[in-house]
């Protein structure tokens, strides 16, 4: 079913059933009028936990920052929610890759809540189930790999950490003292089904049971420092600081989450133990000078621990082993440069350490300025106790030493000398492999996805068939799939684009900066029930168009363009991008730029497209960015924004001199939310050039004035593009059509405005708040058109494929894949005497 | 970090959705926003299906942008959520029956 023309109404739309005839002021008054609190009570009665009274802070306990933060807002308890979610999903996967080629093989990673499963792979075309669409589109391919599988339930194992093997000079059997500069960043407010409870810092624990074996520093579930020490005959003794560890504020209480910096609160904090006595000294300073502050401290415990009773476990930094053989008691926040002593510190050499006075018999002093582009940590002393990270943590983060003199790492490495861990960072699930496929060499290249059902439950977990490298193809066109850009966006839980996406805060508030693809990403996925497709699913719209039309494209990721660079591209007359390629490598943006230097076309099929920097680490597995004056969700902290894989600074292209606009004539001016708006012609359509563009459309017909299925209608929406001249759009760029009326739930964007009064950032009174659709030449005869709205392919299906924004994409690629030579620029005019 | 922050980053499917769901909440005529938050983050957790809650706060925008907003209580609100079995297939529909 498709509305006409005339339909008004955003789709999808309610039901009749729902779509009942009272005003929005009656239902606002309705659920006003009822007691909240009670309702949700009454409808919570199975959530036992939520009716448990919150607790109150312990005497000493240090209250949450004054702005009364909501008792359940403190902390956020990522890695409990991805495990419910997970769980409640009955069924979710991820490969070992995202995209593969004709003749390699791709593993899946299963989790089932039941016994069996069943999985196909298969085709996809159209991954929308809107009714007002062409609906799902997939076909079976008959592979080996369709058959049944037993299931079972697969952990997310969400922390990190690192990771030290064992060593003789570890085993600990006496004495010994452990110093660091930490700054935590945990938040103990709020009910305890929300708060964090032991965090490890430097622990080299085991416990089976009743005995236990090790030593283990930490902090307790009171926040403060802590020492579990294992005795001759395993027995646990656990001693603690009194007085806790100053809370973190991660942002100002009250205020919206995203215009935010990070504040840390440094501790040199050291703890012996004197087996001789059996005395336990917890010191902790904070490095600021500021007087009155109670959290400067020094006390000793006294403990009947005489020997300490060993293990073979590996050291652990910020975990600590669980009686389930695990990693866990993540700790949030950051270590900076930890230290083991086969020895009891005296408190003057303690003070002598905490002012850069360190005794010189360390048995591991590991300086994790080192090695910051790598998983690698070093062990500065003889033993060579080096370790490694796990899950990835951040690094590239400004260390207790920091002076603010330098933002770059790479040029003070010797003030980066922190890891910052959370205890929901993610590198790589390491499920078991439920099942294989081998790509047969025939397979076409396209979109697939491995579907598993079990009873009651299904899933997709799609991937690219690229063509097979060094075959020659018959396809004219390359589809460009925007996996960087599906990565940042990467939730994991639900089909919300958060939490574990690079759009997602970590537990205690901080921002997420790296993204891997070995987890489910359980957005990155067709089905999902929404009026507004975001990635993956709006970009099946473009990928049925083409099949519609009966194109021959060949599909490849992003990346192949940042490994291969242009080469990837040479068998192609036309690469399209998808609906919303925002997250570009220097690698990939030089592509793209040599490709049409070369007589490359391009269609830039989206808006927002070619933002963020964005690298990628060398073997495929995780892009990391590093957001700064941007429109943004999360601003990283002062001197952190440089790339940890690449030194690089991060931020936007535009401010690395490689605005979009430069290359595809248009970028990103404004979003927006409510309906969408068409487009107008302008001069710049009616230009010889552009004549073939717009053959078959009337001088006087709106673009896109119709139903869409994105945000409900028009073409242009959602994330919207623009020509700018003084940032870089090439002179001869014709501006075909731009968009207009759109309303004041568009607003231009925040790295446009320099002042805050001057902005009028609405569209009903901002001209920049608009879509421009763009068209230039580049030499060679490569040529690039863009669309600049996200929606635009949401329109494409519109009437059965018979629509004007289907007529112009079909002109504009029938063109740009034929080798017709484009019309291009008239040559300068030049007037003697002028 | 707020329980507001929460609610926009456990539902919203794209960053339209935290956007509509701002103006949504502004747009309450009763509970405070922090306190509808609240109330659905909870309805959320105790959920059988993942998506219920999600779906069931686009039904409530659809209605509120066409001016027909689905009659009903808070309550009824929070038991159409949790009342959405674990392996429905159409969660729209089944919401679409009990928030009538």
């Amino acid at each position: 079913m498709v509305p006409s023309d005339e339909d008004p109404r955003p789709f999808p739309l309610a039901s009749d059933a729902t779509r009942l005839d009272v005003s929005r002021r009656t239902f606002l008054r309705t659920i006003g009028a009822t007691s909240l609190t009670g309702a949700a009570a009454a409808t919570l009665a199975t959530d036992a936990a939520a009716q448990q009274p919150r607790p109150q802070p312990a005497t000493g306990q240090l209250q949450a920052p004054p702005g009364a933060l909501p008792d359940s807002a403190g902390y956020q308890n990522i890695p409990r929610e991805v495990a419910d979610n997970l769980r409640k999903r009955g069924l979710v996967g991820y490969a070992d890759r995202l995209r593969v080629e004709p003749g390699q093989s791709i593993t899946f990673m299963v989790s089932s809540e039941r016994p069996r499963f069943r999985a196909d792979i298969v085709r996809l075309i159209h991954g929308d189930a809107n009714p007002r669409g062409p609906g799902i589109k997939e076909t079976v391919v008959e592979t080996r790999a369709n058959a049944e599988y037993p299931g079972k339930h697969q952990d997310m194992p969400l922390g990190s950490y690192v990771t030290v093997a064992d060593h003789a000079a570890l085993r600990l059997t006496s004495s010994f003292s452990v110093i660091a500069w930490i700054a935590p960043t945990s938040q103990r407010v709020g009910p305890p089904e929300h708060r964090v409870g032991t965090e490890g810092l430097l622990t080299k624990w085991r416990s089976d049971g009743a005995k236990a074996s090790g030593w283990a520093v930490g902090i307790d579930d009171g926040g403060r420092l802590a020492l579990w020490l294992a005795d001759g005959n395993g027995r646990t003794e656990s001693v603690h600081a009194e007085v806790p560890l100053r809370p973190w504020v991660p942002a100002i209480p009250g205020m919206n989450q995203r215009p935010q910096g990070v504040a840390t609160a440094w501790y040199f904090v050291a703890v012996t133990f004197d087996a001789r006595t059996g005395r336990v000294r917890f010191t902790q300073d904070p490095l600021n000078d500021f007087p009155f502050d109670h959290t400067r401290a020094s006390i000793e415990r006294e403990t009947p621990v005489r020997a300490l009773s060993t293990n073979d476990e590996p050291v652990l930094i910020a975990a600590m082993r669980q009686a389930d053989k695990r990693p866990g008691s993540f700790f949030n926040g950051k270590i900076d440069n930890p230290r083991l002593y086969a020895r009891a510190l005296s408190p003057d050499e303690i003070a002598a350490a905490r002012g850069g006075r360190t005794p010189a018999d360390a048995l591991v002093d590991w300086d994790f300025s080192a090695d910051i582009q790598s998983d690698r940590v070093t062990d500065r002393s003889p033993r060579q106790c080096h370790g490694r990270t796990v899950n990835l943590p951040m690094r590239a983060v400004t260390g207790h030493n920091w002076d603010s003199s330098q933002m770059d790492y790479t040029r003070a490495p010797e003030q980066y000398g922190a890891i910052y861990f959370h205890d929901d960072d993610i590198e790589d699930a390491k499920w078991d492999p439920a099942f294989s496929f081998a790509v047969p060499d025939t397979l076409p290249s396209g979109l697939y996805a491995a579907r598993l059902r079990a009873e009651g439950f299904e899933d997709y977990v799609p991937f690219v068939v690229r063509p097979k490298k060094g075959r020659p193809t018959n396809a004219r066109i390359a589809l460009l799939i925007p996996t960087f850009s599906y990565l940042a966006y990467a939730g994991t839980g639900t089909s919300a684009f958060r939490p574990l996406s690079l759009y997602s805060r970590h537990s205690d508030g901080s921002g997420v900066c790296y993204s891997s693809r070995l987890r489910p990403i359980t957005n990155m996925r067709p089905k999902i029930d929404t009026y507004n497709p975001w990635q993956f699913m709006a970009d099946t719209h473009l990928v049925d168009w083409l099949h519609v039309k009966g194109f021959e494209v060949d599909f490849l990721t992003d990346e192949d363009l940042h490994f291969e660079g242009a080469a990837v591209f040479a068998p192609y007359r036309a690469v399209m991008t998808a609906t919303h390629p925002e997250y570009y490598s220097h690698q990939m943006l030089q592509g793209l730029r040599s490709y049409l230097g070369n007589g490359g076309r391009l269609m830039y099929m989206g808006g927002n497209g070619f933002y963020w920097v964005t690298p990628m680490d060398a073997s495929g597995r995780y892009v990391e960015v590093r957001r700064r004056d941007g429109t943004e969700h999360w601003q990283g902290a002062p001197g952190e924004h440089h790339h940890s894989l690449t030194g690089e600074p991060g931020g936007l292209w535009r401010f690395r001199g490689m605005a979009p606009q430069q290359y595809f004539g248009v970028g990103f001016t404004a979003q927006g939310f409510d309906r969408n708006s068409p487009y107008k012609r302008g001069p710049g359509s009616f230009d010889p050039r552009a004549s073939f563009i717009f053959e078959g459309v009337g001088s006087d017909e709106l673009i896109g004035n119709h139903a869409s299925l994105v945000l409900g209608f028009g073409a242009a929406g959602s994330e919207l593009d623009r020509a700018d001249f003084a940032i870089g759009t090439p002179p001869h760029t014709l501006v075909l059509a731009s968009s207009f009326g759109h309303s004041d739930a568009y607003q231009h964007v925040v790295e446009q405005n320099n002042t805050a009064n001057g902005a009028n950032p609405g569209g009903t009174v901002n001209p920049l708040v608009r879509a421009d659709m763009v068209y230039l030449e580049y030499p060679k005869g490569g040529a690039v058109f863009s669309t600049s709205s996200i929606a635009w392919c949401g329109s494409l299906s519109f009437n059965n494929y018979t629509n004007n924004v289907s007529r112009i994409t079909e002109n504009v690629l029938r063109r740009f894949a034929s080798d017709a030579p484009l019309p291009g620029p008239a040559a300068p005019r030049v007037t003697a005497g002028q | 970090m707020t329980v507001v922050d929460e609610f926009l980053r456990r539902f919203a499917a794209s960053p339209m959705h935290v956007l509509q769901f701002e103006r949504m909440l502004g747009e309450l005529d009763g509970p405070s926003p922090e306190a509808f938050a609240e109330a659905v983050i909870a309805w959320d957790r105790a959920a059988q299906h993942p998506e219920a809650t999600r779906i069931a706060l686009e039904l409530l925008i659809e209605g509120l942008q066409e001016g027909h907003p689905p009659r009903l209580s808070l309550e009824a609100f929070g038991q159409a959520i949790v009342s959405v079995p674990a392996n429905t297939a159409d969660v729209r529909a089944h919401l679409r029956q009990s928030m009538t």
